[in-house]
């Protein structure tokens, strides 16, 4: 009785586990999905999941949980059985033996199992008790968030089970499944567990399962292998009462009930669970866990529990804060429908007309598409069936000279019971010479086009064969522009029939002579079926012939349409992988993440930035010079931005040094200083976009439509250290379509092939012998639409199919993150090479103190033996990796506000001295932390994050220099409030950038406020104060530099510009030596 | 042979006429004004050294205590720096200053070596004793590995401290010889140069130690070769023509070079130079002419600019007939030399000098001193130089 057929194969082995959890797991997270999208439609939905909240599962166990509520609860059960016991109202027997004896009744009596009702009672208790243990420990977010609870539990299977099984190792499992999604009600859990019920397949839309195959299988494969029954609880929001059911499926798609509906209490609003047992090989942990893992990555909304048969938990905790968005219910394609599809689709219509019929079922029919592939149909049936319908009536159509010709037309008469006259078809055959003379010329040149229609399309063929083969665009064009002339011809001859049509039309309408009526004719009924089997735009859809039916089809292939829209499919979103696996994987992505793209920009940006502020400076000091200083300016700006465009920071595979000749060679200005603060420059970015991080990138592709499927793909790639490497080439790769992992099956697959198709060696990457890329990566990538069961190679939906556009998506989508990826990856490269450089360094760092030791203590400089060498190794040790030079740190700081660095107060040595002992811990601490926040130049106001960066020193600065009155002794906490506080005070701290600039000019000590200014006075380069400093001698620009304190390029330059104009006012004198300006005093 | 001994003594007129000059500018004490953009590079006392090297070790010092990150400047020493002063003739160092900095790998393990090297000279300063580049070399061998980096950073330390290696008192082991005409004291001995037989005085690294105490030679001939100085000691040349021979055997090494100046500046007298009729004699002659580019910033106290390239010329090929089978050929390497030595300024300043060499590279030969022996042994002290120095054939 039990035995049914599984429309999905359920075998013995490993993957059987997989299976059954793949089998839920879909269904419950479609459950969730489908809950939150109903509920979001409502405007004020109270019991929609908030998902503001970040979720915290770290030290939360189901398991533990669990076992501290059976400890108090456990008395009062064993109370309760023993009272009961003692009262004769249960039965000692286990719970074995009454399904047993329950199953015998069932088989009597058919439909109903006759318990008693106090057994029933029991059993749900049970059932409760069950579910009880894994809802309980999350009753209190049981409402508020997605989560998903998977147990699996196991047991010595009974031997009269498992006897008769080949296979070893068999033993018996419990599995549980709860998913707080949108519930059953009564009448839905009814149709649970029967074929072809699911509500999804109703609609054709993104889901995850959509046939209705896959539950009501595992359910019959319990059944199968342990004979227990399926136990369903559910509830829907509309529901007061949970419903509890025990059942049997049955072969004939019905349910047995061991347990009617009841209703019970529920903890949960919404929600179903189910429990089954199943026999299986002994459970092997990497398959299910692999599975489930691969599930919470693409499902990062929703929170995933598993409890693996050993108590092992594993816990996936909701990262995402937004819900995808629900796909748009999906009409098929007509290019993707096949022939199988539309009889389908035919014979199960109630719509009365073929337009309408298609118009219903199909994206991008309209009307006029519907009419046009009607009357295409109609047009091929007339051909075929040799009968043309004429405006008023139809004509045969004959090939020879000597043929009857029969006409038909409706005329009103009145015959049958009737009185009045109706329509009747009336047949006819043409007698008279001159009719059929005159049909004669009309109907052979309808032949005659016939033959040219098949001529032209023969060409046709050709020519697109030819297309194929040619290789040059021109001629291409020119064959493609010979197909449009046939085309044209085609439409022609289209044209000419109707002509023809028309002619013969007239010829008969009014003809009366030479026509015969057959009164009394053998074939009318065929004649009669004939005419209306030609007219299919009048046929009903549901009964279509099969000469109508094939050229329906034929016409419905052969008409272009528009690609069908792309909002149906629905990606992940490339941000929310990012952050899953970062979460997941515990990567370490500094927040510069985002500048990996961008450097270039960003230090135009600064030139920019500075520019903007010199020109404020200059117009500010000297308004007489102003125009020409702003045009020499520009020449400035382009000078910096040519440097600086011309650098490619992106492509760092060069090394710093050939960096740094580089710049060398493009920088026109011959002072090595302004090199040395360019080249400073570069360093620092370098050094802080190269951050030893991990990598993590993720793609999502545009929707795209190939073949009449819209969908959309997306990967996501994460390199760290931390992953291993793979010794198999299938574990980098996870593939998903739709969200689910596809485990099995992996080298028939298209994604397989796509990632192959990647030449992975250009991004730095090994690969595998079958080109899979190899290395400490994870490779994810998703396919979503909403047909894409049509783009699996099997009903297994396991593999998809080879498609040229599908794979060609997946390597553009791959190729984008690989680019990504070498730019990580030289980046990194260069870090190693920096860090070697640290520990040659290091070595050094002894013997070069101990020098400098010995020479101070043994002579009686300044120093003498005051000199510790343990702080003079410490202080080098920790210069190492960290970038001096003032001159660059004034301009980062001007462009990025919340750059800190790490520094060592200078004039306190004591004070480095505790600081050092706490660094010293880490050997090597030489990156500085990536705590360049995003570049908001015009953000002033600080996170609390940063300030607690700071040093109470640091804060201290800070504070005065923004007049914060603080007390003399503080602590930091206190301090970050007070300066927070302030924030809230001023709003208008937040200041447009050009003010900010204005100040940053300014001769004055600098205001900008930040904790640390090198340069506290802008060395104010005038006329006057250079003709100062200019004497009798010559003097190069260094000397010039020198005597002004300039210590930034900028200034420099301007300094250059100065005397330029002084020269050519005559001002000075001016003469080269040594290939370098020396300038004097007249 | 009757010939030779018929002009025995040659008058050495021109050589003499020279020496007579010389007597009456007397001493014209030529104070070397550097030229702007040069650095000045100052011969110190013990104590002036050691006060420098103080003030480097003190600075340094200080930047670790502000930065962690010590840095240590001295002038350049890459050819852009190296500035021929046209009015003393002399190579000098221009006033680029390169930084190197400890936390950078391409001069880390220099300036570690460099501070090494700064240590040693300390001690050597303080207890007043010297040492040679060899045993500095030898006291770490680990970490200078070759001797070409400790004898950079010896030279490095010279030009960071502005002063001449020999104030560092480091030494190069000298190889140089003399005799002749001269009476010298070192510390307690004093030697008189013309009676060591048919040796020679070896020529002492440690200058300082050494006081000229007179002379009555009349000119300085300096000698490329050991064996042309054997020749010319055996024959007694100073016996017949009053002078001092002094020989670098070879390139010629400070300790000579230095030597040589202090002949030519305390005493006064011309120097006439005598090497191979090949590129590389001529080079030895700049040498002791303007000193070298290595050592540019020790050339005021290295060079002696009015040493005269006496032979052998490469016109006195043709002039003394000697025979074809002893000129040799000039190698690819040998005209490639002699053309970068025609593109050096003081070779075109001197337009002898330049036709001299364009010669020997129209002709494509060189020669040896030995060549002369063609002309029997004794050709080179009796009929060469003495011809030579009468006739005022020298450049």
């Amino acid at each position: 009785m039990r035995k049914r057929t599984q429309l999905v194969g359920f075998e013995f082995g490993y993957w059987k586990h997989v299976q059954y959890c793949a089998e839920f797991i879909d269904n419950a997270l479609d459950a969730i999905e489908g809950f939150q999208w109903r509920e979001l439609e409502k405007l004020d939905s109270k019991i929609k999941f908030s998902l503001d909240q970040e979720l915290f599962l770290e030290k939360f166990s189901i398991v533990e949980t669990a076992k501290e509520e059976k400890k108090t609860q456990h008395l009062n059960n064993e109370a309760k059985h023993t009272l009961m016991q003692e009262l004769g109202l249960e039965s000692i027997e286990s719970e074995e033996s009454i399904i047993q004896e329950s199953k015998e009744k069932l088989e009597e009596s058919g439909e109903i199992s006759e318990k008693e009702e106090l057994e029933v009672e029991e059993e749900v208790k049970r059932i409760i008790d069950d579910m009880q243990e894994i809802i309980k420990p999350v009753e209190n977010i049981i409402d508020v968030e997605p989560i998903v609870i998977v147990r699996m539990r196991e047991f010595e299977a009974p031997s009269f089970l498992t006897s008769e099984i080949s296979q070893k190792n068999v033993m018996s499992y419990t599995f549980e499944i709860f998913d707080n999604g949108t519930g059953m009600s009564k009448i839905d859990l009814r149709k649970f567990g029967k074929y072809l019920a699911s509500s999804k397949s109703l609609e054709l839309k993104q889901t995850r399962g959509s046939q209705g195959f896959g539950a009501p299988s595992a359910f019959s494969d319990a059944q199968n292998t342990t004979g227990k029954p399926v136990i369903a609880v559910s509830k829907s929001m509309d529901n007061i009462y949970a419903t509890v059911t025990e059942f049997f499926t049955t072969s004939k798609n019905e349910k047995k009930y061991l347990i009617h509906p009841t209703d019970i209490d529920s903890a949960f609003l919404h929600g179903t669970y189910i429990k089954l047992n199943y026999l299986n090989v002994k459970y092997i942990r990497g398959y299910v866990e692999k599975y489930i893992e691969e599930t919470a990555f693409m499902n990062p909304h929703i929170t995933i529990m598993y409890i693996d048969p050993y108590g092992k938990e594993k816990m996936y905790r909701r990262l995402a804060s937004s819900f995808p968005r629900k796909p748009k219910y999906a009409k098929s394609h007509p290019s993707s429908v096949n022939i199988g599809d539309l009889q389908d689709l035919i014979t199960k219509t109630e719509k009365k007309t073929i337009s309408s019929f298609l118009q219903d079922n199909f994206v991008r029919i309209s009307p006029k598409t519907a009419r046009e592939i009607v009357d295409k149909a109609e047009n091929d049936l007339q051909d075929n069936l040799k009968l043309l319908i004429l405006k008023d009536g139809f004509v045969t159509r004959t090939q020879k000279h000597t043929d009857k010709i029969h006409y038909f037309r409706n005329e009103k008469r009145v015959y049958g019971r009737s009185d009045k006259p109706r329509d009747k078809l009336i047949i006819y055959e043409v007698e008279s010479d001159d009719l059929r003379k005159k049909y004669w010329d009309l109907i052979s040149k309808y032949n005659t086009f016939d033959k040219d229609y098949e001529k032209i399309n023969k060409e046709i063929k050709k020519l697109n064969n030819r297309i194929e083969k040619v290789e040059t665009k021109k001629e291409i064009k020119n064959l493609e522009k010979r197909i449009k002339h046939f085309l044209i011809d085609i439409e022609g001859i289209k044209k000419e029939k109707e002509n023809i049509k028309d002619q013969l039309n007239i010829l008969f309408k009014n003809v009366k002579e030479g026509l015969i009526e057959l009164k009394k004719f053998k074939n009318r009924s065929d004649f009669e079926d004939l005419v209306s089997e030609v007219q299919i735009s009048k046929a009903k859809p549901s009964d279509l012939t099969r000469e109508q039916f094939n050229s329906l089809f034929l016409s419905f292939k052969s008409i272009k349409y528009m690609a069908p829209p792309t909002d149906t499919a629905i990606p992940v979103g490339d941000s929310i992988l990012e952050n899953t696996l970062i979460k997941e994987l515990g990567l370490r992505i500094s927040e510069n993440l985002d500048d990996f793209d961008i450097p270039v920009d960003e230090i135009s940006q600064t030139s920019s930035i500075l520019s903007e502020e010199k020109k404020f400076a200059l117009e500010k000091e000297d308004q007489k010079v102003k125009e020409e200083i702003s045009v020499d300016y520009g020449e400035i700006a382009d000078l910096d931005s040519n440097i600086l465009a011309n650098i490619d920071i992106k492509d760092d595979s060069l090394e710093f040094q050939q960096f740094k000749q580089n710049i060398d060679e493009i920088l026109i200005i011959p002072e090595d200083d302004s090199i040395q603060s360019y080249s400073d420059v570069f360093e620092y970015f370098i050094e802080n976009y190269t951050i030893d991080d991990d990598f993590v990138a993720a793609e999502t592709r545009d929707p795209t439509s190939g073949k009449g499927l819209a969908y959309v793909v997306e990967a996501v790639m994460a390199y760290s250290k931390n992953i291993e490497i793979p010794k198999r080439s299938r574990d980098v790769l996870s593939r998903f379509v739709n969200r689910t992992p596809k485990l099995r099956d992996s080298a028939d697959c298209a994604i397989t092939k796509a990632v192959q198709s990647v030449n992975w060696k250009n991004y730095n990457l090994d690969t595998y012998d079958n080109s899979l890329p190899k290395g400490p990566i994870k490779l994810l990538v998703n396919v979503s639409g909403p047909f894409v069961h049509l783009m699996f190679k099997s009903q297994s939906k396991n593999a998809l199919a080879d498609d040229e556009d599908l794979i060609k998506e997946i390597k553009y989508c791959l190729e984008a993150i690989g680019r990504k990826l070498r730019i990580y990856l030289n980046r990194r490269a260069s870090i190693h090479r920096t860090e070697k450089r640290a520990s040659l360094i290091e070595k050094y760092i002894p013997i070069f103190v101990k020098s400098l030791y010995n020479i101070t203590s043994k002579g009686d400089g300044k120093y003498g033996r005051k000199v510790a060498r343990e702080e003079l190794e410490d202080l080098m040790k920790n210069a190492i990796g960290r970038k001096p030079s003032p001159i660059v740190e004034e301009k980062i700081q001007l462009e990025k506000p919340l750059v800190k660095k790490k520094e060592i107060e200078k004039e306190e040595p004591k004070k480095i001295e505790t600081k050092e002992v706490e660094i010293k811990k880490e050997v090597i601490p030489p990156k500085i932390e990536p705590i360049v926040e995003k570049v908001k130049p015009k953000k002033v106001i600080y996170s609390e994050k940063t300030l607690n960066n700071w040093t109470i020193k640091e804060l201290k600065e800070y504070c005065l220099e923004n007049k914060i009155n603080i007390s003399s002794k503080v602590r930091k906490a206190d301090l970050i409030k007070i300066i927070q506080e302030s924030f809230k005070e001023k709003p208008l701290v937040e200041k447009p950038i050009t003010e900010a600039v204005v100040e940053a000019v300014k001769p004055e000590p600098r205001v900008i406020s930040k904790p640390k200014t090198i340069q506290k006075t802008l060395p104010l380069i005038t006329t006057e104060r250079i003709l100062e400093v200019l004497s009798g001698e010559w003097q190069t620009i260094k000397h010039l530099i020198f005597k002004l304190k300039i210590k930034d390029m900028m200034d420099a330059r301007y300094l250059q510009l100065k005397l330029k104009e002084l020269e050519r006012k005559g001002g000075i004198l001016v003469d080269l030596k040594m290939g370098k300006k020396h300038w004097k005093l007249k | 042979m009757a010939k030779k001994e018929k002009n025995d003594k040659k008058e050495l007129k021109a050589a003499r006429e020279l020496f007579n000059l010389y007597l009456q500018k007397e001493k014209e004490e030529k104070s070397i004004d550097l030229p702007k953009g040069t650095v000045k590079i100052d011969d110190l006392n013990r104590n002036e050294t050691l006060e420098r090297l103080y003030t480097i070790v003190d600075n340094t010092i200080t930047k670790i205590y502000n930065t962690g990150r010590p840095s240590i400047q001295l002038p350049a020493r890459t050819s852009s720096n190296i500035i021929w002063d046209e009015e003393n003739d002399l190579l000098l160092l221009g006033e680029q200053i390169v930084e190197k900095q400890f936390h950078s790998l391409t001069s880390v393990a220099d300036l570690t070596r460099l501070m090494r090297v700064l240590e040693i000279v300390n001690e050597l300063l303080i207890k007043d004793i010297h040492a040679t580049k060899r045993e500095i070399f030898y006291t770490d061998v680990k970490l200078f590995t070759e001797q070409k980096n400790s004898d950079k950073s010896i030279e490095d330390v010279a030009a960071m401290l502005y002063t001449t290696r020999n104030s560092t008192h480091i030494v190069a082991s000298a190889k140089g010889m003399c005799v002749g005409r001269l009476r010298i004291r070192d510390r307690n001995d004093i030697i008189d140069l013309e009676g060591l037989g048919s040796g020679g005085w070896m020529v002492s690294p440690m200058l300082d130690n050494i006081e000229i105490i007179e002379s009555d030679a009349e000119f300085i001939l300096v000698v490329e070769k050991d064996a042309a100085m054997i020749r010319l000691a055996e024959d007694r040349f100073w016996k017949k023509y009053p002078c001092i021979i002094l020989t670098a055997k070879g390139a010629a090494d400070i300790a000579t070079r230095m030597f040589l100046k202090r002949l030519s500046k305390e005493l006064n007298l011309p120097v006439f130079s005598l090497v191979d009729s090949d590129p590389y004699g001529h080079y030895i002659h700049s040498v002791y002419l303007r000193g070298s580019k290595r050592l540019s910033y020790e050339s005021p106290f290295l060079a002696t600019p009015n040493i005269k390239l006496l032979g052998v010329l490469t016109r006195d090929l043709d002039k003394y007939k000697i025979p074809e089978e002893v000129r040799l050929p000039m190698k690819p390497m040998d005209v490639k030399r002699t053309k970068e030595l025609l593109k050096e300024d003081f070779v075109k300043k001197n337009k002898q000098w330049e036709l001299d060499l364009s010669l020997a590279l129209k002709l494509k030969k060189k020669a040896e001193i030995q060549a002369l022996s063609q002309h029997g042994f004794e050709f080179l002290t009796n009929t060469y130089l003495p011809e030579k120095l009468t006739t005022g054939d020298w450049i």
